[in-house]
């Protein structure tokens, strides 16, 4: 249970990185932290976040642009979309500061790169181009996903389950083509790619033509394995070609691990014969896409 | 045992410096091998500032492979969230421990990282200074000690705004008493907080818990405006405040159980630092603390 100092302290987090939501805390915090996902504050901690001057929380004015560049660089297709499409410089990506969905994600002691993925799926731009930006964060936000995940923890029962360095996902036709072009692009720019960015090096955007179809795809990645005791390497990821049939046994078996007979009734749903699924489910855990615990 | 038994087993270490991973790559960096081959009163250990995903550089691996004497600075725990306390990083901070045998384990206890422990959620500040919060933290110091079998020396943060009703000094002499535990006294960072909230640098101690003391901090720091906002930035300079000097030499007066200084200036040529050096040492033999014995050692 999260006690209440803690819920304060994310408070303080939230204050440190929007000013703004720094000053109405200061001007009325009741009004300031009356969310429907923000838990209520004992009145003595309302006095305690406006007891220091207020400038002690802006101190350091380049703490948003770090953390915006590392989301960036989880982002670096969907970022350098709304970058060229919106043509409204870093300002742009820097609201996401001062969004609900940040105060949310920190209040809620959630993953930053999920809640910004999400904030770019929002709609931040119209029409056609925020298709695209819509399919490119999708598919940053599942690499992130996996560069994240961490083996299962052993099962109490026999089980199976889709492996947690796997992401089934289905994209509008044409996404993984754009997000591959526009990879390539940045990569010509060197070492700071999004100042590029946004003085308009990827102008014009690509014809941003999703089709009216689907793709399927599979992100997949595997954990390096660290040397002695230096850094922990990154996971090593992988986009591939999947299967609509295979997607969806895949996502049918995420999360909560699955009895045999649930996974088999999986199977079957995504198009397995009977007589088959047995098997293809062994060859899926052979492949590394299912756990069989 | 009670601390007042764990604590006559600890050794006593002496003066020492500290590092993070890579900071002896820096350009203008401390030496630390030229300090202990010209400096060695001032290079009684080396304490390794680690987070566990990053582990241990050259630097901090060629110390402890020569046996000398190191401690364990954590930069990555929440220690008053449970759920922090997660296998995989017990169990690499466990291997990382197993490496460089440290005489024990400190570091700040305040705020690492917000939600989940995650390269994009680092950063460091004060805790909630009230007494449940205290009390969480006093757990959190006592799990890991069990889990790790090393004392854990709990740190006062830096920050530049602090929230709470209890003072700096009350907050911690709570965590000391409820976790059974010594602590690592930063006098740089208290230095800090007094001057933010705008109070003598020994307002507090009436009352503090002076014998749980372990280890001290000594840095320097450097004054700041920030739209006409004077604040102390911990900058880890050779340029000690004056209140920070005057934190130091209040306490060691009267922390008996005082085993190891930290001179922190990581990132600065050996040169610049040795007046620092001098003056902790002086002090200390001065206070006649039981680190004083340990220049004798050196000197032989």
């Amino acid at each position: 249970m999260t006690a209440a100092h803690h819920h304060v302290q994310r408070v303080v987090v939230r204050m440190l990185y929007d000013r703004p939501f720094a000053e109405a805390v200061y001007a009325d915090p009741q009004a300031a932290l009356t969310a429907d996902w923000m838990p209520a504050l004992p009145p003595e901690a309302l006095a305690w976040l406006t007891a220091n001057d207020l400038r002690a929380f802006t101190t350091d004015p380049l703490r948003r642009t770090r953390a915006l560049a590392a989301l960036l660089d989880e982002f670096p297709t969907a970022a350098a979309w709304v970058l060229t499409a919106a043509d409204a410089g870093r300002a742009t990506l820097d609201r996401y500061f001062s969004s609900p969905a940040f105060h949310r994600c920190i209040q809620q002691g959630e993953v930053l790169s999920y809640s910004f993925g999400a904030w770019l799926r929002s709609g931040l731009l119209v029409g056609a181009e925020n298709r695209v930006l819509t399919a490119l964060a999708h598919l940053e936000t599942a690499l992130a996903r996996v560069r994240r995940a961490t083996p299962p923890q052993p099962a109490a029962a026999p089980c199976w389950r889709t492996s947690p360095f796997v992401e089934p996902m289905r994209l509008p036709e044409g996404a993984l083509a754009i997000y591959q072009h526009l990879r390539e692009a940045l990569a010509a720019l060197g070492p700071d790619p999004m100042a590029q960015v946004i003085e308009g090096a990827l102008r014009p955007l690509p014809a941003a033509q999703l089709g009216k179809g689907w793709e399927w795809l599979l992100v997949e990645g595997q954990p390096t394995a660290a040397e002695g005791l230096g850094p922990i390497p990154e996971v090593s990821l992988a986009i591939g070609g999947g299967a609509e049939g295979l997607n969806g046994l895949l996502s049918a078996l995420q999360g909560d691990p699955k009895t045999d007979a649930e996974a088999l009734a999986a199977a079957l749903a995504a198009g397995a014969e009977a007589d088959e699924a047995p098997g293809l489910l062994n060859d899926l855990a052979e492949e590394g896409l299912l756990l069989r615990q | 045992m009670s601390f007042t038994d764990r604590v006559r087993h600890l050794p006593v270490l002496g003066v020492g410096v500290s590092t993070e991973y890579g900071a002896a790559e820096a350009t203008g960096a401390l030496d630390v091998e030229a300090l202990w081959r010209d400096h060695r009163a001032y290079a009684g250990f080396l304490e390794l500032g680690v987070e566990a995903s990053k582990g241990l550089d050259a630097q901090a691996h060629a110390w402890a492979d020569s046996g000398r004497p190191t401690t364990y600075h954590f930069l990555d725990i929440n220690l008053d969230e449970p759920e922090d306390f997660d296998p995989r990083w017990l169990a690499r901070i466990q291997a990382l421990a197993a490496a460089v045998k440290p005489a024990w384990m400190c570091g700040d206890a305040g705020l690492w990282h917000f939600g989940p422990r995650d390269r994009n959620h680092m950063l460091l500040l004060p805790p909630i200074l009230t007494a449940e919060a205290a009390e969480d933290m006093a757990q959190g110091v006592a799990r890991l000690r069990e889990a790790v079998g090393l004392e854990i020396l709990p740190e006062n943060p830096p920050g530049e705004a602090f929230v709470g009703d209890l003072h700096l000094l009350e907050f911690f002499g709570e965590v000391c008493h409820r976790g059974d535990t010594g602590m690592l006294l930063d006098c740089a960072h208290l230095a800090i907080y007094q001057r933010a909230k705008g109070l003598d640098p020994l307002a507090g101690f009436e009352g503090f818990p002076l014998d749980r003391v372990v280890e001290l901090h000594i840095a320097g720091g450097v004054e700041r405006q920030h739209e006409g906002f004077a604040y102390v930035a911990d900058d880890h300079t050779p340029a000690v405040l004056d209140e920070t000097w005057a934190i130091f030499e209040h306490v060691i007066a009267g922390a008996h159980n005082l085993k190891a200084v930290v001179f922190e200036c990581e990132r600065n040529p050996l040169e610049a630092c040795l007046p620092g050096f001098k003056r902790i040492a002086d002090a200390l033999i001065a206070a006649g603390s039981p680190l004083a014995v340990t220049f004798e050692e050196a000197s032989r």
